[in-house]
């Protein structure tokens, strides 16, 4: 059974939305080219001053796309695509001029830069994703890699600094560049391409690009970006390999950008080191902004608007262009945060943003659950754990599996927190082991380990809020080996009719058992739940009680609780934690009565472990 | 060894240098999370003030240098009030493009009224001679001025309630918030506080260099560099960061050529976040 | 009025600096392209340059004199009887605009020659583009060589005519130790290869020889070594807004009283003004024009351009090799009776002498630069220039450092190409 599931949808009108949406598909399909030649035999029209402008203009849409994509579709803010956009008119000057004389084309210096462009990208990328910056150094050190990249062209004018036959030129640039060509095939092409020749490949070359990104960000691998921009955290516990995810759609983006660049060299027939200025790298940023991040559209549409107000700007009050683009600037942020497309698609169509369109084919989902793998077990075996010269955990071992509850509890300090993180794989042991279904993970991370059956609920909901309930449980089971039903898994939590909603408009006990659904579509064997009671009323607590029961029969439940109420409820064996070592363990009712436990607790002093 | 103590006062010049202009940047960033790109326009509203009221109603440099921040708190008070404290609560890049406009208005603002090439001042106080060596005798100046603007700020963040107040905020906005604390007062008095450190660090600048509207672009990458090695503790944090990357990049210019020295201090840059994502003083316990 | 002349002049855009000054000719002369399109009896030519952005103390003058030579030409019967039109493009201090401006006057039929750019890359930007739409670009601004192009002239005063004037001077009267403190970039890498040559030449010593990047302001290190090598003579071709720091700095350290500073490229960009009186004594120049040259042409030239802009400012170099550009482009033509390029190019080969306001110029065919009169000037204490030792008819160099040299004229009339220097 795949997940459209029509059957199960009588009141929100889903099907038939979904085959509007399809219908809208296709016609998409045979509009856009229609909509591209249209363009094509516009600019046969236009003046060689328009023509020269929209081809420029074009190169940088290519440029803001690529930013668009990266940081409005993937969630990444890059400071720097200037760079590789910059990096891309180099690769293409060199190629050009090394190749040219003898090929008489110049597509391959093109592809050149497109390849430059997604190598650096790949490489910068390997840089920023895998050493744990933070957002804020991400950007920082993206534009500073710019402002290095500015620094070392610029003194590359000696002689000696040439690759092949082309000379960087340092501050000069490099100029005299062939403008595109064609390989001549019989009698096209040999010769480089007119104003107007340029012009109707620039549309063609941008509309090509803007359809595949299209493509790509409508299908599994688009919604994977989607869910990467909106919960990063939640992706890694679905068991996505985040790094690998940031670092693809980067070097997808630098790819673009670097043939944005290829076709900046083209037009202007010269590079220079000025366009890895911080200048240009904040322009990118402002054509992203005004036109709107996360609409691919968006990045015509700002460069249109921003480079149209600097050129008008001139005429209205000459010499003053920076001023009035700061307040144009300064006029979105504040009027119009999102961007003008956007905000102008909310006020025009207000309903259509909301529907959304990820072609996701599931596999057919495994009937049944996990009754049939007998192993649900996770032990851990003299766990230890200090920072600094703070000693947290000072060996616990325990085994769970053989009662499919079990609940950790301990009074404040105990090192209930750095045990659950040590479980889940946030913090590595310093000594001791963890043991999944018989395989050592202790050195593994996160990801890894939701992928071989360990499910993690978090005590606040972590889920990808912007996104339906739908495509959160496509996300879950686009990787799961063991992926289970979604309509079935939706109806065991009771969110059946929600399907298309945005999951943040749920109710806080909705959204947990949201959280609960997305587990239960991987099958995991051990599920992990960090306080599933907090911040619930009585009746959902009941029902998460229920829940619990409901799952224990086919995974095994750690359960990390404070409210005593809610433990009692789960009938669970207990096991009491306290300054780090396994203090107590047995059945509620013992604990209970036993005075060292409530010391504890309290804080006396008298058993100090 | 003429040249040793030579060698030193050069490194020293670059990390007082470093530590001008780079504290204004880190109060904003450190305590209120907000990435301030027309700090290098507060630089320059700084060094023009000073030379303005020095060329034209011929104070004297020290006087000039004092009213300089006040120019600075001024505009930058304004821009928090009409414009930065709506936006707070939004996506880092929001402040960061909206103080992006403004660099650009204040940028052209400067060039209509002083030109692109305004005229500037000479180095106050001569020059100090070591053996066959000298040097202005003005770079001790910048030493102090930057010793007594990180050990200022160290006083004024632990002795008074301003500060006090200020760093609860940065910690916990929330919590501060709910006991009570002015928010929208503090931030107002931390953003008009780093514009006006920024301008001081501009105005004592100035009799070193070339005063021009595009002196902002020159040192803001520099700046950003500073901040963001710094990392969480803005007062010690830069004081280190100025050091490392000043140190490294003065040792290369001097032991090679400026070139490396330019390149050299974004590449150490690079490499120390490599290590320390989060800033040198990451892991440290003192707050400040 | 059709789209390539409405755009230009959209995009010709006016400077305001001096609004209310510019007056009415100036704005008559650029709306003239509306009038005068439609009969098409008027000669067209464009100009390139910064008038706004950092470049813009350079551009504006530029154009200011640009256009006051036009309207001198154009009140004297203008060229072959027919008006001259100027369409003025605003550079913006950015590059991509010389590419695309570039492009459009290519585009041009109308537009036969163009007088623009101030910095190298700014040529290097337009140069091809023009070059291969054969449309004649004059450049005025000073340079290191290197350029070999049939369609590019260069009136600014090149290395040799420079930096040999001021060594022939600084050995004299300062010291046979040089140390050389230039630009990183390929004019003070060229610059400093002529400097090597010339001094070698003239038995002077290179003590030392340093390359900034253009955005270094902190010379201490500089210093320190300037020091440690003791030079009689500082050769000093830095360039731009924070290069002015280096003066500062060398004068704080006390240095200014016992180390002569040479400049070719010093007050360009009135950095005289910019420093303190103090700190630019004595630093001496080398360029074919200035203000305070006694001759009746410059007498003539100053009093118009004082009437058309009475707040102007001071004419450097560079603006007045404007003048001649036009000036000599209007007599080719003239020559040649049409303005068809090669014809033009032709007529200027002819080196017909023009007198200027800094003397006579007359074109060394070959290398396509001017041979002209090259002034030294000293700074005074009131930020002036003091002119100390004239040089007549100083001929530029046809060779480019390490790789041959320039014959337009020659058996290779087809070297389009920059001819690029080894150093």
């Amino acid at each position: 059974m795949t997940t459209s599931m029509p059957h199960d949808e009588p009141l929100t009108g889903t099907f038939s939305s979904s085959l509007a949406i399809r219908s809208m598909r296709v016609k998409g399909l045979i509009l856009f080219p229609v909509l591209i030649a249209l363009l094509v035999f516009a600019a046969q029209f236009a003046s060689s001053t328009m023509a020269l402008k929209l081809t420029l203009w074009i190169s940088f849409a290519i440029c803001a796309l690529s930013l668009d994509f990266v940081w409005g579709k993937a969630g990444i803010f890059s400071f720097g695509q200037n760079a590789v956009f910059g990096l891309g008119g180099y690769a293409y000057a060199v190629v050009a001029l090394n190749l040219f004389p003898t090929s008489q084309e110049t597509i391959s210096a093109l592809l050149g830069a497109g390849l430059v462009g997604a190598v650096s990208s790949t490489l910068l990328g390997y840089f920023l994703f895998y050493s744990r910056l933070s957002d804020v150094s991400l950007s920082i050190v993206t534009l500073a890699v710019t402002l290095i990249i500015y620094t070392v062209l610029a003194s590359t004018a000696g002689p000696e600094y040439h690759i092949g036959d082309a000379l960087l030129g340092g501050f000069n640039g490099i100029p005299s560049l062939p403008g595109i060509a064609f390989p001549s095939i019989g009698s096209f092409g040999g010769e480089e391409l007119s104003m107007h020749q340029l012009l109707t490949f620039a549309i063609v070359f941008a509309g090509l690009i803007y359809f595949l990104l299209h493509v790509l960000v409508h299908s599994r691998f688009g919604l994977k970006i989607e869910g990467l921009r909106s919960n990063e955290l939640r992706m890694e516990l679905l068991g996505y390999d985040v790094r690998k995810l940031k670092l693809t759609a980067f070097t997808i983006g630098g790819l673009i950008a670097g043939l944005g660049g290829g076709l900046f060299a083209a037009w202007g027939t010269f590079v220079n080191p000025s366009v890895f200025s911080l200048a240009q790298a904040a322009t990118v940023v402002v054509w992203v902004m005004v036109g709107g991040r996360g609409s691919l559209l968006g990045a015509f549409v700002g460069v249109l608007l921003v480079q149209s107000a600097a050129d008008a700007a001139d005429l209205v009050v000459t010499e003053q262009t920076p001023l009035l683009v700061g307040l144009l600037l300064i006029g979105v942020v504040m009027l119009m945060p999102d961007g003008v497309v956007p905000t102008l698609t909310r006020w025009i169509m207000p309903a259509r943003s909301r529907q959304r369109d990820f072609r996701i084919k599931l596999p057919v989902a495994k009937p049944g659950f996990a009754n049939e793998t007998p192993e649900r077990r996770l032990s851990v075996t003299e766990i230890a754990k200090h920072f600094g010269g703070v000693h947290v955990l000072r060996g616990i071992s325990a085994a769970f599996g053989e009662h499919p509850i079990n609940a950790i509890i301990g009074p404040n300090g105990a090192g209930k927190s750095t045990f659950f993180n040590i479980l889940t794989g946030r913090h590595r042991p310093d000594q001791g082991k963890v043991v999944l279904n018989g395989s050592d993970v202790s050195r593994m991370p996160t990801f890894l380990r939701c992928r071989r059956g360990l499910g993690i609920k978090m005590q606040v909901p972590c889920i990808f809020s912007d996104l339906t309930v739908r495509e959160n449980m496509q996300l879950a089971a686009m990787i799961s080996r063991e992926a289970q039903d979604i309509c079935d898994v939706l109806q065991r939590v009771g969110l059946s009719n929600r399907a298309n909603e945005i999951a943040k408009t749920l109710s806080h006990g909705e959204q947990q058992w949201l959280e609960i659904a997305l587990l239960l579509v991987q099958n995991p064997s051990v599920i992990l739940l960090d306080e599933p009671g907090a911040g619930m009323g009585e009746e959902d607590k009941r029902r998460t009680i229920a829940l619990i029961h409901s799952l224990s029969e086919q995974h095994t439940l750690i359960v990390v609780e404070h409210d005593m109420e809610f433990i009692r409820a789960l009938s669970a064996p207990l096991l009491m934690l306290h300054q780090g070592i396994v203090f107590r363990s047995g059945a509620f009712e013992e604990l209970v009565r036993d005075d060292a436990v409530i010391d504890a607790y309290l804080g006396r002093r008298s058993h100090a472990g | 060894m003429d040249a040793f103590v030579v060698i030193l006062v050069s490194a020293v010049t670059a990390i007082a240098t470093l530590i001008l202009i780079s504290t204004g940047l880190a109060v904003i960033f450190g305590l209120m999370r907000v990435i301030n790109m027309a700090h290098g326009e507060f630089l320059m509203v700084g060094a023009l003030t000073t030379t303005s009221l020095v060329l034209k109603l011929h104070f004297p440099w020290w006087l000039a240098m004092m009213v300089a921040p006040f120019v600075g708190a001024a505009i930058g008070g304004v821009m928090e009030i009409l414009l930065i404290s709506r936006i707070y609560q939004r996506d880092l890049v929001d402040t960061l493009l909206i103080t992006f406009g403004i660099s650009l208005i204040m940028f052209q603002l400067a060039v209509n009224i002083f030109g692109t090439t305004p005229p500037g001042i000479e180095t106050p106080l001569g020059a100090m001679t070591v053996g066959s060596y000298s040097f202005p005798a003005y770079t001790l100046v910048l030493l102090v001025a930057a010793l007594v603007m990180l050990s200022g700020l160290y006083l004024l963040f632990t002795r008074t309630k301003y500060g006090l107040l200020a760093r609860a905020t940065a910690q916990n906005p929330a919590m501060a918030l709910a006991l009570g604390v002015p928010a929208q007062r503090i931030n107002f008095i931390t953003f008009t506080l780093g514009c006006a450190l920024a301008s001081l660090g501009g105005a004592v600048l100035a009799p070193m260099i070339s005063v021009s509207p595009s002196l902002g672009q020159a040192y803001v990458g520099q700046a950003f560099m500073t901040v963001v090695i710094a990392g969480p503790a803005f007062i010690s944090g830069t004081l280190l960061s100025a050091f490392l990357l000043g140190g490294v990049s003065n040792g290369l210019s001097q032991g090679a050529t400026t070139l490396w020295g330019v390149t050299g201090l974004f590449a150490m840059a690079i490499v120390i976040l490599r290590f320390k994502p989060l800033g040198v003083s990451a892991s440290w316990k003192r707050g400040l | 009025m059709s789209n390539e002349a409405k755009s230009a002049f959209v995009t010709g855009a006016l400077t305001r600096r001096d609004a209310f000054k510019i007056g009415l000719a100036g704005a008559a002369t650029i709306a003239m392209p509306s009038i005068v399109r439609a009969e098409d009896s008027s000669l067209h030519v464009a100009s390139l340059f910064d008038l706004t952005g950092n470049l813009n103390i350079y551009g504006i003058q530029e154009m200011n004199v640009s256009r006051y030579a036009i309207e001198a030409i154009n009140a004297s019967g203008g060229v072959l009887g027919k008006k001259v039109v100027l369409h003025e493009y605003d550079t913006q201090s950015k590059i991509e605009l010389y590419s695309r401006y570039a492009q459009e006057v290519g585009a041009n039929d109308q537009i036969t020659a163009v007088v623009g750019g101030f910095t190298g890359a700014s040529r290097e930007a337009a140069r091809p583009v023009l070059s291969r739409n054969k449309k004649l670009l004059f450049f005025p601004t000073i340079d290191e060589g290197g350029e070999c192009d049939k369609y590019c002239f260069m009136q600014g005063t090149d290395c040799v005519q420079q930096e040999g004037p001021l060594l022939d001077w600084a050995i004299k009267n300062g010291g046979k130790k040089i140390y050389v403190v230039a630009a990183d970039y390929i004019y003070g890498h060229v610059a400093n290869a002529w400097t090597k040559d010339l001094a070698e030449k003239k038995g002077a010593t290179m003590v030392g020889t340093e390359f900034i990047p253009l955005d270094v302001s902190d010379f201490s290190a500089t210093i320190r070594r300037i020091q440690a090598a003791k030079p009689e003579v500082i050769m000093s071709n830095l360039v731009g807004n924070n290069h002015v720091a280096f003066y500062r700095q060398f004068a704080a350290a006390g240095l200014n009283k016992s180390m002569q500073i040479v400049s070719p490229v010093f007050g360009l960009g009135n950095e005289e003004k910019v420093l303190s009186p103090a700190e630019g004594a004595g630093i001496v120049v080398a360029y074919s024009y200035f203000e305070g040259l006694d001759n009746p042409e410059n007498k003539a030239f100053l009093e118009g351009f004082r009437k058309k802009y009475p707040e102007g400012g001071v004419v450097a170099d560079t603006p007045a090799q404007v003048w001649n550009a036009w000036h000599q482009w209007k007599m080719a033509v003239e020559a040649a009776g049409s303005t068809e390029v090669g014809k033009v190019v032709a007529a200027l080969e002819q080196a017909a002498p023009f007198k200027g306001p800094a003397g006579e110029v007359r074109l060394d065919p070959p290398s396509h630069r001017n041979i002209q009169n090259v002034h030294l000037a000293r700074v005074t204490d009131k930020q002036s220039y003091e002119i100390i030792q004239r040089f007549d008819q100083v001929a530029p160099t046809r060779e480019v450092v390490g790789a041959g040299a320039c014959d337009l004229t020659g058996k290779d009339k087809s070297s389009h190409k920059m001819i690029n220097p080894k150093f």
